[in-house]
């Protein structure tokens, strides 16, 4: 008996093992390469031991980067401050539109309401590619293309139906009730829209709103498409890596780091905060 | 006192209304009970008057007040609703006492304690809905509407996750507060037994259409059509088809069994009826009539017989020990005060306990008893 529940412990230690190396050792393997010069990223075989440096780091953030055809000017930082200000604000509006939505969507029976919602969601079926051209002739015709708002309203194709849809799944799962009961006790039906049916679907909109954040950074294709360098996230500016010189795969790898941290702090923060409005929601009922 | 007027409705572009035309009156501090089987209009009638449905059409009149256009909130009524619908950051406590505040000679706080102790609460008012059983959450989302001074007191199944003891404590209780308030109530629910002992008068509805609306000792003795006569009363009358004869009634059914009823002016000859019989009205051991015993239960205060009548189950209820074993052959009958009459065709009541010669001594007697 205990043989067997030391042998099941192994087994289960090794998968969980496997697992994480699975999916953890690209991104160790990305943090060394980071601290590594190019020279030794690229040397055959690898060494064990490489000699660690901070000069990539250095580099993204100074801006220059001294390379074997000369300096290269780096805006790492200001497509870090891109990707930042494109993503919150993306989720901000999608949040703004997106949240109320769900919960006519969820409450209301009204005439198309269910070709509305799939129309919205729609906007995930389809490849970004396809509506890229139509959109690029568009944007330059009424003077969106390269600007934040342009950006901001595309990205919305990414946020707004994952927001939709998620939170329209939490307004439907709270019972209508206790919005009823608070209005039968003398409250307005926006009173009971903010202080009841927003709170209680708060794990929901919080775990929208990060799934949304994320999916944001990681754009490529829409920002590489309608703007120019000045608003590139970071996603397209590590494009600028690849040099006449060759790739400048450490300062690539220093440039993921980074670029990871906001997302992984957002996720660590709200995670917290996550499982404890489940947690709460579980047992509520 | 509440009025509605030719209430309908239907949900969606549906023409299938779910309420269908129906008109109560509701006087000041009147208990009423809205009694039906699930679907049958009772909940969409609670939520048109609470305002949470919009009626297709009708009126809803309130304290002298039009309400059916007003939002829930200016609609001044309390309600207990059946999924609880507690507010989860809340104690039971702030829950019962929510929105109510102080005012010279009105203690929030002492009426949530009063009503904590009615409904035996008491120890869980600090603690939050989300840690209770569903019976506790019950008690508290019915004290949170009694707490409230509102003009209507809606109540949807509001004891249908209690255990039956403590049920029928609290249905007592409940009501004596509405009385001693002079609340204005009106109780949703499937549960006759629950009708009978909180409402002084019952509305049963069967298909969103109102059935009758009367006192429990109406529905009971002058049941105005045959699905409130089968559905009102435990357990349920015994509907037997039949056609009228020369003498009297002939039982549909192989044997043609015979109910003679000399004098009685009945309907014309050959019309169908269905002759109904409550369980508590067939006497055993006497009578014109023979049937086979299937089952005899004594459960304590009474017995439940059932027989088989050439074909047709009858189920008779005494109130004292029948000494009849399964598959004897005994005689029943019943005294003509006690029939009831209904139209075959329509379902509606044709005559309510037949008087003749020998049953008027009887009749009048217990009209002057006590």
């Amino acid at each position: 008996m205990a043989q067997a529940d030391m042998l099941w412990r192994g087994l289960r230690g090794v998968a969980l093992t496997l697992v994480v190396v699975f999916f953890l050792f690209p991104i160790f393997w990305i943090v060394l390469m980071s601290f590594e010069t190019n020279e030794t990223v690229l040397q055959v075989p690898p060494t064990l031991t490489p000699h660690l440096t901070l000069q990539n780091y250095v580099a993204l953030l100074s801006g220059k980067l001294n390379t074997a055809t000369g300096i290269i000017n780096i805006t790492f930082l200001h497509n870090l401050w891109n990707s930042v200000l494109l993503s919150t604000c993306s989720v901000l509006v999608a949040l703004i539109l997106g949240v109320p939505a769900a919960y006519a969507f969820a409450r209301f029976r009204f005439r198309g309401g269910e070709d509305i919602a799939f129309t919205l969601l729609s906007f995930r079926f389809a490849p970004p590619l396809l509506v890229l051209l139509p959109l690029t002739l568009y944007f330059q015709d009424i003077g969106l293309s390269n600007t934040y708002v342009g950006l901001i309203w595309i990205y919305q194709l990414i946020c707004l139906p994952l927001i939709l849809w998620i939170v329209r799944g939490y307004f439907e799962d709270a019972s209508p009730d206790i919005e009823y009961a608070y209005r039968v006790d003398g409250h307005s039906w926006w009173k009971a829209f903010t202080k009841i049916a927003i709170p209680l679907a708060g794990p929901g909109i919080a775990a929208a709103a990060l799934l949304s954040f994320i999916f944001a950074w990681n754009n490529f294709v829409f920002a590489l498409v309608l703007a120019s360098a000045d608003k590139q996230p970071v996603t397209v500016g590590a494009l600028a890596f690849v040099t006449a010189s060759g790739i400048q795969y450490g300062i690539i790898a220093a440039a993921i780091v980074l670029s990871i941290l906001p997302t992984l702090a957002l996720a660590l923060y709200a995670q917290r905060w996550l499982v404890e409005g489940l947690s709460l929601g579980a047992v509520k009922g | 006192m509440l009025l509605l007027d030719h209430l309908s409705k239907a949900y969606g572009r549906s023409t299938v209304r779910a309420v269908k035309d129906l008109s109560l009156q509701i006087e000041d501090g009147e208990f009423i009970a809205l009694l039906g089987s699930s679907g049958c209009g009772k909940t969409s009638t609670l939520r048109m008057i609470a305002g949470f449905e919009a009626a297709t059409e009708g009126s809803i009149t309130l304290a002298g007040r039009r309400i059916d256009g007003l939002p829930p909130a200016q609609r001044r009524v309390a309600m207990a609703f059946e999924g609880y619908a507690l507010y989860p950051p809340l104690t039971v406590e702030d829950n019962i006492g929510f929105g109510l505040a102080a005012k010279p000679g009105f203690d929030p706080r002492q009426r949530v304690r009063e009503l904590a102790d009615l409904l035996e609460i008491g120890p869980i008012l600090k603690r939050k809905p989300a840690g209770l059983s569903g019976g506790q959450q019950q008690r508290a989302s019915l004290a949170r509407a009694l707490a409230r001074d509102a003009e209507l007191h809606l109540l949807d199944e509001p004891m249908g996750q209690l255990e039956p003891q403590l049920r029928a404590i609290l249905r007592g209780r409940v009501k004596a507060l509405t009385k001693a308030r002079g609340l204005t109530s009106v109780l949703v629910t499937h549960d006759q037994t629950e009708a009978n002992a909180m409402a002084d008068r019952i509305a049963v509805m069967e298909g969103g259409v109102l059935q009758q609306y009367g006192t429990p000792t109406e529905l009971r003795e002058q049941p105005a059509n045959l699905f409130v006569a089968t559905f009102f009363g435990e357990p349920p009358m015994n509907a037997l088809p039949a056609v009228v004869g020369n003498s009297g009634l002939i039982l549909d059914g192989d044997d043609n069994t015979h109910a003679s009823l000399p004098g009685v002016t009945l309907p014309p000859l050959g019309t169908p009826v269905v002759l109904g019989l409550r369980p508590h009205a067939i006497t055993l051991g006497q009578g014109d009539w023979a049937a086979t015993v299937i089952s005899n239960r004594w459960l304590g205060d009474e017995a439940h017989v059932a027989l088989d009548m050439g074909g047709r189950l009858i189920v008779v209820v005494a109130h004292h020990r029948i000494a009849a074993r399964t598959g004897s052959v005994i005689p029943l009958g019943f005294a003509p005060r006690d029939l009831h009459l209904f139209d075959a065709k329509t379902g509606q009541a044709l005559m309510h306990g037949v008087q003749t010669l020998s049953s008027q001594t009887s009749f009048t007697e217990r009209k002057s008893g006590p």
